[in-house]
């Protein structure tokens, strides 16, 4: 490796960042050259005085206490809010319970209850059966009635196709109007 | 259901005591108040908490929480508007200008003529600092106090592992710009008498 190659790599080098193989090769750069083995150190000296620098200060007792109590505080909230499995079973048990009294107490209220509900199931069975339209069988077509109705539509679509006849001067005919603008016409008349 | 979330929380606490005082030096340097740090840091471990369900044993611990007091710091930078107002960018001209070629060797001079980091250093530490954007201050730290791989520094910053290394390398040149003034303008001061 060159100097030129070497030198960008200070950083990584110095992180222990670069793959096995490229720093065995600044390794070896750096024993042969006395320049970059110098700016290495250098390097190395000021990351080191930069780190411990960086590195001073110690944990403030009194704020982790404040902060460690609020994430027991906040653990033991989350606790209290999920139901324990006894607790759930409990809730199962104490919900039979009341429906169990409930029907002792009242039976004949159940019971109307029951039979309405069980109404309202056979009425809504019924309305969707009458709802279903009635499919009505017809016969197929016969050969000829199918060819009639295909000549008609063939007729149709000739007649639709027809160009429209066109005057000496290039106009084309206004259609005639039709029996129900020849009302509005008459009725603006009188 | 109780056992799980009671073990969640000691789970939680086992994990966050080992990191508190690098999580605690982080914030004081990455974030632009001081009176603020305590905040910052109970929001984001109390964050950090409610996402534990959702956190994979197979990643780093320190990484994540790392992330998160990040974004959280950032957000009060953000916040609070100190970075337009306090962050000043270094041209490289300038950079050149503060460091010519023999700008590793003053800093070497520097910092054996220091004698090792004391209390004294601490604002030009400080001021320095402030000379970078918050990306790259945010990088410098995550690997000079957090200790973490370029791969995590770009996943707690969602940046690619080129910019890593680039806003790496940008943050070391200008410490080294910024603490070479600051010791060439104390020598002159120190032979001017003034």
């Amino acid at each position: 490796m060159r100097c030129d190659e070497v030198q960008p790599l200070q950083g990584p080098y110095l992180d222990s960042e670069l793959d096995a193989r490229t720093t065995l090769e600044i390794h070896r750069h750096l024993k042969e050259c006395s320049e970059c083995a110098h700016i290495f150190a250098e390097e190395q000296m000021t990351e080191e005085w930069l780190k411990a620098g960086l590195n001073r200060g110690e944990r403030t007792v009194g704020l982790w206490e404040r902060v460690e109590r609020a994430v027991i505080a906040a653990g033991q909230e989350r606790l209290q809010q999920s139901p324990r499995p006894g607790e759930r079973r409990d809730l199962i048990a104490a919900i039979s319970n009341q429906l169990h009294t409930s029907w002792a107490r009242s039976r004949w209220v159940w019971a109307g209850l029951t039979a309405a509900w069980m109404g309202i199931l056979l009425l809504n069975a019924t309305a969707r059966q009458t709802d279903a339209m009635p499919t009505v069988r017809q016969p197929a077509p016969s050969t000829s009635e199918v060819r009639f109705a295909l000549k008609q539509k063939q007729l149709l679509m000739v007649g639709l196709a027809m160009p429209t006849e066109t005057s000496s001067a290039g106009r084309s005919k206004t259609a005639p109007p039709g029996p129900r603008t020849q009302r509005y016409i008459l009725n603006l008349n009188t | 259901m109780s056992q799980s979330a009671a073990s969640d929380t000691d789970r939680f606490l086992a994990l966050l005591k080992p990191i508190e005082r690098d999580l605690e030096r982080y914030c004081r340097r990455l974030i632009w108040e001081p009176q603020e740090a305590p905040d910052a840091l109970q929001n984001a471990v109390m964050k950090a908490f409610a996402a534990f369900e959702r956190y994979s044993p197979e990643a780093s611990f320190r990484a994540w929480m790392f992330k998160i007091l990040t974004h959280e710091a950032f957000a009060l930078n953000r916040k609070h508007a100190r970075i337009a107002r306090h962050e000043f960018q270094l041209e490289p001209e300038e950079l050149e200008g503060l460091s010519p070629a023999g700008a590793p060797r003053d800093q070497a001079e520097h910092v054996s003529s220091f004698g090792g980091v004391t209390e004294n250093s601490e604002p030009e530490l400080a001021a320095g600092l402030r000379t970078l954007t918050d990306t790259e201050r945010a990088v410098l730290l995550l690997r000079g106090v957090g200790e973490l791989r370029y791969q995590e520094i770009g996943e707690s910053l969602g940046i690619p592992l080129g910019s890593v290394m680039g806003n790496l390398f940008r943050a070391r040149q200008k410490m080294r710009a910024f603490l070479g003034r600051s010791e060439r303008r104390k020598s002159f001061l120190k032979e001017t008498g003034l």
